[in-house]
């Protein structure tokens, strides 16, 4: 319903675009940027309404303020630990309108038009040098430095510029500040003020009905004998073991229910049970900003730091498991459990820490801005740390330091160091604090650190490249994880994970880790994928844990979550087919066949060794090599976890099935996703090639044969296969040499698609002048290389007047002479005066596209393939996915799309380049629904051949042209300034149309990975069809590609297609005829003035017709008003029965209902 | 009548009906040509201005139509390929056009009635797909001999033509124009606008050769003016761009 309605919108803007050029900017802005412009006029007002109360407010508190400040140093001594200046930054989401900024801008850019226009009519002298003033004035002091701040210091002004923009918009403003400190105090005496209790039982339940709060405990010791009893915060004592933490919550959980409702306005516990926070929303204007966690903690003299050193145990085993047997033993080291106790402990001199960091405010900016770019990786990390450089120091820090291997401390004596090793025995990274006793990096795993550091190497490299752009990519832009990786797995079932942790996991996990079972999960399943994948991936990553959230009353009993394991393959290994083992006779080939079991078989290699092997596929198809680590992680996790197919989701390929053929079989050809067809359709060009290099008898010898068709950069959605064609009488009859269609077609023929290449001849000064007899030679030169390639080599050609279609090993393949002199005649021009001139027109630019723009083009993206071979098949799912939703080339071209994807490939931040289509697919719908085509040029640089001058020189275009330029810009290294591609298509309406496409598809697909269990992907790829006016719908039959739809009736039989063979009276096959292209072309041909035709090019039955609005509704009768309308009272309205009636006429013998949805009259 | 024929600017009007069973026509327009610059493609009196004819409908179709309709048409000429087409139809005689202009304004036009005249679809796909093949490669040659033959002929003419005009000049006063050797023949430069263009640019290059640049102290002061102009601009631009940025998508990062 709702993207009808935008849609409607759209063409509505679209009328004006049409009307008026000059109206293309309103055309663009849609309707949800003037809604969002609206929303801001009413905060705008709402806040000054605020700013006034808040006056009125905060001058009744001054007083109080000063006293506040006292008690807050106090406070740090009390167990409430505030974590304001933590936190917050992150935790409020707020909502900044610097209004004085935006009047300054306001002026600035009036100003800077002023100059624009003076400079372009350049009248008055008198103007200009006012405008000299301004631009020459003598510097202040500040204005110098701030300038040359910028240049040294930040990357770029619009670097640094972006930078000041977000910290406005996430810093907590001061009246909020004032606000908070009002509230703080009245939360802190409410605290105070209660009650000393007396004793409780630990285990006794009273104390929770009594309060009606739901303690958050677990149940693994199951008695425990400890007392509690609320005391005024500051002494609270403590014993070991578990004990301590129930006492915890049992604390949080008496403030919670004493906490006044008149000053909150909700309480929920966060983090795991073993780590519970009070999270507290305070009531009124604030809660929206700003919300308060406690934390309960001990006083740092409570006990001895180093009691919770890591080889200490302060778990004994016989309350955990409740047997005696082994007391006498050691007992075993408990790390993570010490480290929680420690955080705890050593909180009140990280809090001392922290002010250190309020002090400077650059410092702060920077932690913030680190903050903002974990988040938006989805990574939750507890690191401590001019703003910019501070950020790329610690990136480069993380970069160069490796904390797995030698950790850092932040205490500097010579004792601390020594700690570190020691440490490093029982954490996966070390990073030690002040008092060199807590690890803060306890509960970072190896993955994860790895992780963060690979991000922050990306980061810099992105930041130091030569693209002015990236502080989008680098803050403002969201990682989703199911995009950031190639395979995904996950386990929803948390009883399931329990079991599993309970059978698999160490004693010594169990009595460390305590009731995390998400930990140890996580810990048995990444170990055995690690172990079995080896060097087929990167890393192994889990999505960290929402810090879960829960009533105070409510009881929360899962506390595993969802576990989310994203696996980054590593291209160099990952599609090997064999895992090969050590050599037989060696001692680690039976530890080889005890992990791997049946599944691994001696084998001969070809170097003679024999040795342990495993083969995980025959590797006939890519798409086949692209699933061998699901294989893999589904055989290790049936085989040693006993995880079967449907306990958890693999998530791959799922929308590679799109690409398959399944109604079509060729006998001894895997077609997989198509790439084999490509590749042979290429071997078979290159052959050709060689043939046509070395033909004899023409006159120039050709020195150049390119091809451009689609199927030459991969990218062919189904390409051609190789297979016999032959006269059957019925369809297609035998006319002298040819192969002809009959009078009376039931069926469309098979749609065999000719490809293009173009031959280069070497030079010659005698091609004549004239652009008729310059085509009459050229047709001649056709004539003469088919006539030579039947003599020289036997093959089945073809000549025709403008080129040559040449049957070959089963693929037609369309031969054109291309000189550069033709486009010359096509350009060539004589002025009044007699001047020769040489200027582009729309056909000379069309066939410069066809003949060498496209060709180049076609190897650059070839390159790019063979480099990343995931491009080809990401560049025919996107293609797929577009014609799916009824926009097909003419459209958004087909190279526009390519260049899409390979700019997503060149410029891959804030990503890697993927391995899976799937994921790079799922970015560029990612990309689609940003639509940042209004604001940044696109540059597709291949092979860095653009220099940074000649970006700058586009980026400059961009800037001060931008409404003289195509809607979407597409730079490559030749055509620079031009956008060749994009001249045409898409449209402004176009784009805006597939934004919202994306967006709806994605929001499908996240629906589909997080809600339900069977996936079926393919709801993607169906096309809304109530919008539009006129459904036209076509004969099955006729349509040539039917067999390539999203959905073919199952009831469909297979065709089988006999492999190519060659046969003496072979003939061309009927090429390139597809009854629906060319219905569609007469359509667009004939009544594009009055209407949008879409339909799916991949067996698409359906053609939809959207009226445009400003063809509806009556005319002045007026000459050019006439053209598809009748007279009405001497007015003109559209004829629109008689239009449809046309279409009818058009497609006849392809047209079999026309149904009429909205009948506007 | 009369009072109708005004409003519409003097257009009369007929129907078009593609066969029997459609129910829907379109409606044409059409007045006689008359715009003052004559010229002799569309001779006055014999020319038909026609508006408003559907995209089916061909150079042949149309001269079949009014063939049957008035009188014999010698030439069809339309003005616009896309959509619904304008055309101007030339008849062979003045009693051709008089009979059209007579046309009564409800007049039906069948197309396909008894003689089929307008292939479309399916049938019109298929034929011209199998015209294109049809063409043999010898004929195609042939053609083409034919037609450089012609071409070669035409060069030759004109370039003998030119020589003869030289020659005949020098003869008929008696009096030899004497210009610069080397731009002579075919090593002079020809009046293109890139070479022209060119040699303004090598001007332009001599000249500021010539001039000194960090002579005067002024000089100097107004390049350092220059260069901060030059920083403040780039940073003004970049402010400007940040607020287009910003009315797309505001800073929030979350």
């Amino acid at each position: 319903m709702s993207m009808k309605i935008s849609y409607r919108a759209n063409i509505n803007d679209f009328s004006n675009h049409s009307d008026n050029s000059s109206l293309e900017n309103d055309g663009y802005s849609n309707d949800e940027i003037d809604q969002s412009k609206d929303y801001e006029d009413e905060n705008e007002e709402n806040e000054e309404n605020e700013e006034n109360e808040e006056n009125e407010e905060s001058e009744e508190n001054v007083e109080n303020e000063e006293s506040e400040e006292n008690v807050e140093n106090e406070e740090s001594e009390e167990n409430v630990e505030n974590e304001e200046n933590v936190e917050n930054e992150s935790e409020e989401e707020e909502k900044v309108e610097n209004i004085v900024k935006r009047e300054n801008f306001h002026l600035i850019s009036d100003k800077k038009r002023r100059k624009v226009t003076d400079d372009l009519t350049d009248t008055s002298l008198k103007k200009k040098r006012k405008l000299d003033k301004d631009l020459y004035k003598p510097p202040t002091v500040d204005e110098l430095n701030q300038l040359r701040e910028t240049e040294n210091l930040f990357h770029s002004n619009l670097f640094r510029l972006q930078i000041e923009e977000m910290l406005n918009e996430v810093r907590l403003k001061d009246k909020y500040k004032k606000l908070f400190d009002i509230w703080f105090k009245k939360l802190k005496e409410t605290i105070e003020s209660i009650r000393e209790t007396e004793e409780y039982q630990l285990s006794d339940d009273k104390l929770g009905k009594k309060l009606n709060v739901h303690i958050p405990m677990f149940d693994v010791p199951k008695e425990t004998k400890g007392v509690f009893k609320f005391l005024k915060p500051t002494d609270i004592a403590i014993i070991g073991s578990y004990m301590y933490i129930k006492k915890k919550m049992i604390y949080l959980a008496y403030i919670a229910s004493n906490i006044t409702d008149d000053i909150t306005e909700s309480k929920t516990f966060m983090n795991d049970t073993l780590k519970p926070v009070l999270k507290i929303v305070p009531s009124g204007k604030l809660g929206t900003k700003i919300n308060v966690l406690i934390h309960a903690s001990a006083e740092e003299a409570s006990f001895k730091l180093s009691r919770f050193l890591p080889e200490k145990n302060n778990v004994r085993p016989e309350w955990f498991f409740g047997d005696i047997k082994n007391i006498t033993e050691n007992f075993p080291p408990t790390p993570h459990y010490n480290s929680i106790i420690l955080h705890d402990l050593t909180m009140k001199i990280h809090a001392e820490n922290m002010k250190v960091i309020k002090e400077y405010p650059n410092l702060r900016d920077g932690i913030i801005l680190l903050k903002i770019w974990l988040i938006q990786r989805e990574l939750k990390l507890n690191t401590f740390m001019s703003s910019y450089q501070i950020v790329r120091n610690v990136w480069s820090y993380l970069i160069q330091t490796n904390w797995c291997e030698s950790g850092i401390t932040m205490n500097q004596s010579e004792d601390s160091k020594n700690r570190v090793l020691s440490y490093h025995k029982y954490y996966d990274c070390v990073f030690l604090d002040n008092t060199s006793y807590y690890n803060i990096t306890t509960h970072v795993s190896k993955a994860t650190y790895k992780w963060v550091q690979k991000e922050a190497e990306l980061c810099l490299s992105h930041l130091d490249s030569t693209h002015a752009n990236s502080f989008q990519s680098l803050f403002m832009r969201k990682v989703p994880f199911y995009m950031a990786f190639d395979h995904f797995i996950r386990f929803e079932d948390t009883e399931m994970l329990k079991i599993l942790v309970n059978i698999n996991s160490s004693d010594e996990d169990k009595l460390d880790y305590g009731p995390n079972y998400r930990a140890q999960a996580i810990k048995i399943i990444s170990n055995i994928l690690k172990k079995g994948l080896t060097n087929r991936v990167h890393q192994i990553c889990v999505l960290p844990n929402e810090s879960s959230e829960w009533k105070y009353t409510e009881n929360n009993c899962n506390d595993i979550g969802e576990i989310f394991i994203g696996l980054e393959l590593n291209p160099e290994y990952c599609f090997n087919i064999v895992d090969k083992g050590p050599e037989a006779n060696l001692p680690e080939a039976i530890e080889f066949r005890k992990f791997w079991g049946k599944k691994s078989e001696l084998r001969r290699f070809q170097d003679g060794t024999i040795r342990e092997a495993v083969v995980w596929s025959k590797g006939k198809t890519l798409s086949g090599k692209r699933l061998i680590c699901k294989k893999i992680a589904t055989f290790l996790l049936k085989k040693k976890l006993n995880l079967l197919k449907n306990k958890f989701i693999y998530i791959a390929d799922e929308v590679e099935e799109l690409l398959k053929l399944r109604k079509v079989k060729i006998t001894h050809f895997a077609y997989g996703t198509g790439e084999e067809a490509a590749l042979r359709v290429i071997n078979v060009f290159n052959c050709l090639e060689k043939d046509l290099m070395s033909l004899t008898d023409i006159p120039l010898s050709i020195h150049g044969v390119q091809g451009s068709s689609a199927v030459f950069r991969y990218t062919d959605v189904f390409p051609p296969l190789a297979t016999v064609y032959r006269p059957d009488d019925k369809l297609i009859k035998k006319h002298k040499k040819n192969l002809i269609l009959s009078k009376r077609i039931t069926t469309s023929p098979r749609y065999v698609c000719p490809l293009d290449v173009s031959l280069q001849l070497s030079t010659s000064g005698k091609w004549p002048d004239e652009l008729e007899a310059f085509r009459h030679t050229k047709a001649a030169f056709h004539i003469q290389i088919a006539e030579c390639l039947r003599k020289q080599y036997k093959l089945t050609v073809k000549a025709h007047f403008p080129y040559v279609d040449v049957y070959k090993d089963g693929f037609v393949f369309r031969l054109r002479v291309a000189h550069q002199k033709e486009i010359g005649c096509l350009k060539h021009q004589v002025t009044e005066d007699g001047v020769i001139q040489y200027k582009d027109n729309e056909k000379s630019i069309e066939l410069e596209n066809k003949l060498f723009e496209l060709p180049k083009l076609t190897s650059a993206l070839h390159g790019l393939h063979t480099q990343q071979p995931s491009f080809g098949p990401t560049c025919c799912l996107a293609k797929r996915w577009l014609s799916a939703q009824l926009l097909d080339n003419s459209h958004i071209p087909d190279v526009v799309v390519e260049l899409l994807v390979a700019s997503m490939y060149l410029t891959p931040a804030p990503y890697r380049p993927s391995q899976m289509p799937q994921v790079a697919f799922l970015r560029l719908l990612e990309s689609f629904a940003r639509s940042h085509w209004n604001t940044d040029p696109v540059i597709v640089n291949f092979n860095s051949e653009m220099s940074k001058e000649e970006i700058i020189a586009v980026e400059t275009l961009f800037g001060s042209s931008r409404d003289s330029l195509p809607p979407l810009f597409i730079s490559t290294p030749y055509d620079q300034q031009r956008s060749l591609w994009t001249k045409k298509a898409p449209s402004i309406l176009i784009l805006n149309r597939i934004t919202m496409l994306a967006k709806q598809s994605l929001k499908l697909y996240e629906d589909q990975l997080f809600t339900k269990v069977l996936l079926d992907f393919k709801t993607l790829f169906r096309p809304p069809i109530t919008e539009y006016d006129c459904l036209i719908y076509l004969k099955p039959l006729m349509v040539p590609r039917r067999l390539q739809a999203v959905d073919v009736n199952d009831e469909e039989p297979i065709v089988e297609w006999h492999p190519y063979k060659r046969h003496s009276a072979q003939k061309v096959p009927i090429v390139g005829f597809d009854p629906v292209q060319l219905f569609l072309q007469e359509l667009r041909n004939g009544y594009d003035e009055f209407a949008l035709f879409f339909h799916d090019t991949y067996g698409g039955t359906i053609i939809g017709v959207l009226f445009k609005p400003s063809a509806l509704g009556i005319k002045e009768f007026k000459v050019s008003n006439i053209g598809g309308r009748k007279c009405n009272n001497n007015e003109l309205v559209l004829n629109i029965s008689a239009m449809i009636q046309d279409f009818y006429i058009l497609g006849k013998g392809l047209v079999e209902a026309i149904d009429v949805r909205c009948f506007i009259v | 009548m009369k009072n109708k024929n005004e409003s519409l600017k003097g257009f009369k009007t007929l129907w078009l009906q593609f066969d029997k069973e459609t129910t829907d026509k379109h409606q044409l327009f059409f007045k006689e040509h008359s715009i003052r610059n004559q010229d002799s493609k569309h001779p006055k009196g014999r020319t038909l201005f026609l508006l408003n004819i559907p995209p089916y409908i061909s150079h042949k179709t149309l001269k079949v139509i009014f063939s049957n309709l008035c009188g014999t048409v010698s030439t069809v000429y339309f003005i616009t390929s896309k959509g619904f087409k304008t055309a101007y139809i030339v008849f062979e005689k003045e009693s051709a056009l008089e009979k059209a202009l007579e046309i009564c304004d409800e007049h039906i036009v069948t197309l396909n009635s008894k003689r089929k005249i307008c292939f479309t679809g399916l049938e019109k796909w298929c034929f011209k797909y199998n015209r294109a093949l049809l063409c043999d490669e010898k004929i195609l040659k042939k053609k083409i001999e034919v037609y450089m033959q012609n071409y070669d002929q035409k060069i030759a003419e004109k370039i003998a033509k030119e020589k003869a005009m030289k020659e005949e000049e020098a003869e008929n006063d008696g009096w030899v124009t004497i210009t610069g050797r080397k731009k002579r023949g075919q090593f002079a430069l020809s009046r293109k606008e890139s070479t022209i263009n060119k040699v303004q640019r090598k001007e332009e290059q001599k000249n500021k050769k010539k001039q000194l640049l960090n002579f005067y102290t002024f000089q100097i002061r107004e390049s350092k003016k220059q260069n901060l102009a030059e920083l403040r601009k780039k940073f003004e631009l970049d402010k400007k761009r940040l607020q287009d940025l910003k009315s797309k998508r505001t800073f929030k990062p979350f």
